[in-house]
C-alpha cells in the first residue's frame, strides 16, 4: 500500500508528461504536415528549409527600417516551411501520389484553392486557409514541375489578404502576386459600380 | 578540598570537568595563526592549479564543444567508416576579447572590425572519411544529426543535400535573442566533414551584411520555384 502510491503518482505524472508532449506536437491552424520526403538517389536536389518564428521575428526587426511592408508582414508569421525535390525514376510517382494526396487533404479540411494550373507537365496549386476576419492563417503552395522537381510550401501566420501580394513580390512568386492584383480590381470597380447605381 | 560548585577554595573558579582552576596570574593568550595558514595555504593552491588551468586553457583551443561534438557524433554516426581528424580549432569568448580589446591598436578596416564585433566565439572541425561507402544516405545522415541535436534543443532550419554535398544548419529552438545566436552547421562533401559553431551577434552581423550583399536581389524563393506561365489565361 506505501509503495504502491509512490508508483500510481509517478505512472500518472508520465502519463501527462507524454501526453502534453502529444499536444504540444500538435499542428498550429495554417500549418500542414506534408510527411517524410526521402532525398533522391540519383543527381537530384533535396532542400529543406523550416524557419521558426523566432528568426522570422529577427528578420522583421532587421528589416524594419528599411521596408516596414515586409518587417509588418514578417510579423505576422509564424513558420515557413520549404521542401524541394528532385525528381527521378525512383520518386517521381511517389511525390506525384503525395501531392495530390496533400491537395486532397487541403480540400477536405475546409482550405481555399485559389490558384490550379496544369500546363503540360507543370501543376501548380495554391491553397488559403482562412480564419475570421479575412485573414489567413495559412498558405500552401504545391508544384510539380514536370521531372526536374516538386515544390511544397507552407506558411503559417496571420497573413491579411493585402499582404499576399507584398509576399508574392519579395519571395518572387508569380501567382500570389497576380492575387494581390486581383484584390485590388474589386476595390477599383467599387466606385463605378456606385456611380453606376446612381 | 574539590567543589562540586564553581566556585572553588579562596573563591576561584573551577572548571567542572577537570576540576582545574584556572590562575589568573597567568592569564591564557590566545594567539591567532588560522588567518595567516589560510592565505598561505590558498596561495598554494592557486600556485598548484595555475599551471593545470593553463594547460585545461590550451587544450580547449583544440576541442570542440558539446554541441558541435554531437553534431558531429550524429553525422559520423549514419556513415559507415573510420574518420580522421584533420583539425580542430575553438576560439572563445575570452579570446576574442582579448583580441577585440587588442584591435583597437591596429588600425583595422571597418569591416573587419565589425566582424569581429559579431562573433563572440566560433569553432571549426574538419574530419575526413577514410575508408567508407561510394554512396552516402543522405537522408539518414540528415536524420541521425537531427536526432543528436534535437536532444540538445536545437531545430534544423536548413538542410540541403544534392550528390556530392550535404549541409544542414541547426539553431537552438530557445534561448534566442537578437543579442546572441549560436548556430551549429555541417557540411559534408565528398569524403570531407566540416562542423562549424559560432556564438554571434546577429543584429551586428545582419548590419555587415546588408552593407556587403546588394539588396536589390533579396533571397528569391521563385528562384528555388519553376518558372509559371504567368502570362497565360488566369486559371481562377
Amino acid at each position: 500500500m506505501k509503495t504502491s502510491i509512490p508508483i500510481a503518482l509517478g505512472t500518472a505524472t508520465l502519463c501527462l508528461a507524454l501526453g502534453g508532449s502529444a499536444w504540444a506536437e500538435d499542428l498550429m491552424p495554417g500549418q500542414v504536415d506534408f510527411g517524410t520526403f526521402s532525398t533522391p538517389k540519383g543527381e537530384g536536389e533535396f532542400v529543406e528549409v523550416n524557419v521558426p518564428s523566432n528568426l522570422i521575428s529577427l528578420a522583421a526587426r532587421f528589416v524594419q527600417k528599411q521596408d516596414p511592408d515586409v518587417a509588418q508582414l514578417l510579423n505576422g508569421l509564424k513558420l515557413v516551411r520549404v521542401n524541394v525535390i528532385g525528381l527521378d525514376d525512383g520518386n517521381r510517382e511517389e511525390l506525384h501520389q503525395r501531392a495530390q494526396k496533400v491537395r486532397a487533404d487541403l480540400a477536405g479540411k475546409g482550405w481555399e484553392r485559389i490558384v490550379a494550373a496544369q500546363e503540360k507537365d507543370q501543376d501548380v496549386s495554391i491553397y488559403l486557409k482562412m480564419a475570421e476576419k479575412s485573414v489567413v492563417q495559412g498558405l500552401v503552395a504545391v508544384v510539380i514541375d514536370g521531372s526536374q522537381h516538386a515544390v511544397f510550401v507552407n506558411i503559417v501566420g496571420d497573413i491579411k489578404p493585402e499582404q499576399i501580394a507584398v509576399l508574392g513580390e519579395k519571395l518572387n512568386i508569380d501567382p500570389l502576386k497576380k492575387i494581390g492584383r486581383q484584390d485590388a480590381k474589386p476595390t477599383e470597380k467599387a466606385p463605378e459600380k456606385a456611380e453606376a447605381s446612381k | 578540598m574539590n567543589s562540586t560548585d564553581s566556585t572553588g577554595l579562596c573563591g576561584q573558579q573551577t572548571l567542572p570537568v577537570l576540576g582545574a582552576v584556572a590562575n589568573p596570574a597567568k592569564p591564557i593568550r590566545l594567539t591567532r595563526p588560522t588567518f595567516r595558514l589560510r592565505a598561505r595555504q590558498t596561495v598554494l593552491l592557486l600556485l598548484l592549479c595555475l599551471p593545470l588551468a593553463c594547460i585545461l586553457g590550451v587544450a580547449s583551443y583544440f576541442y570542440l564543444s558539446a554541441d558541435a561534438k554531437a553534431l558531429r557524433g550524429g553525422v559520423m554516426s549514419a556513415v559507415p567508416g573510420d574518420w580522421e581528424k584533420q583539425f580542430a580549432v575553438n576560439v572563445g569568448g575570452l579570446t576574442l576579447s582579448l583580441v577585440h580589446a587588442g584591435s583597437g591598436f591596429v588600425n583595422l578596416p571597418p569591416e573587419a572590425r565589425a566582424a569581429l564585433d559579431a562573433v563572440h566565439g566560433a569553432e571549426v572541425g574538419v574530419y575526413k572519411l577514410l575508408n567508407g561507402p561510394q554512396s552516402i544516405d543522405r537522408l539518414a545522415v540528415l536524420k541521425a544529426a537531427d536526432r543528436e541535436m534535437a536532444f540538445r534543443g536545437w531545430e534544423r532550419i536548413v538542410g540541403v543535400a544534392e550528390p556530392e554535398q550535404l549541409v544542414a544548419i541547426y539553431l537552438p529552438r530557445k534561448g534566442f535573442s537578437h543579442g546572441r545566436v549560436k548556430c551549429c552547421l555541417a557540411v559534408l562533401e565528398d569524403r570531407e566533414l566540416v562542423v562549424v559553431s559560432a556564438r554571434v551577434n546577429l543584429e551586428r552581423l545582419m548590419q555587415l551584411a546588408e552593407k556587403e550583399v546588394d539588396r536589390k536581389h533579396p533571397f528569391h524563393l521563385g528562384k528555388l520555384l519553376p518558372t509559371t506561365r504567368a502570362n497565360g489565361p488566369n486559371p481562377l
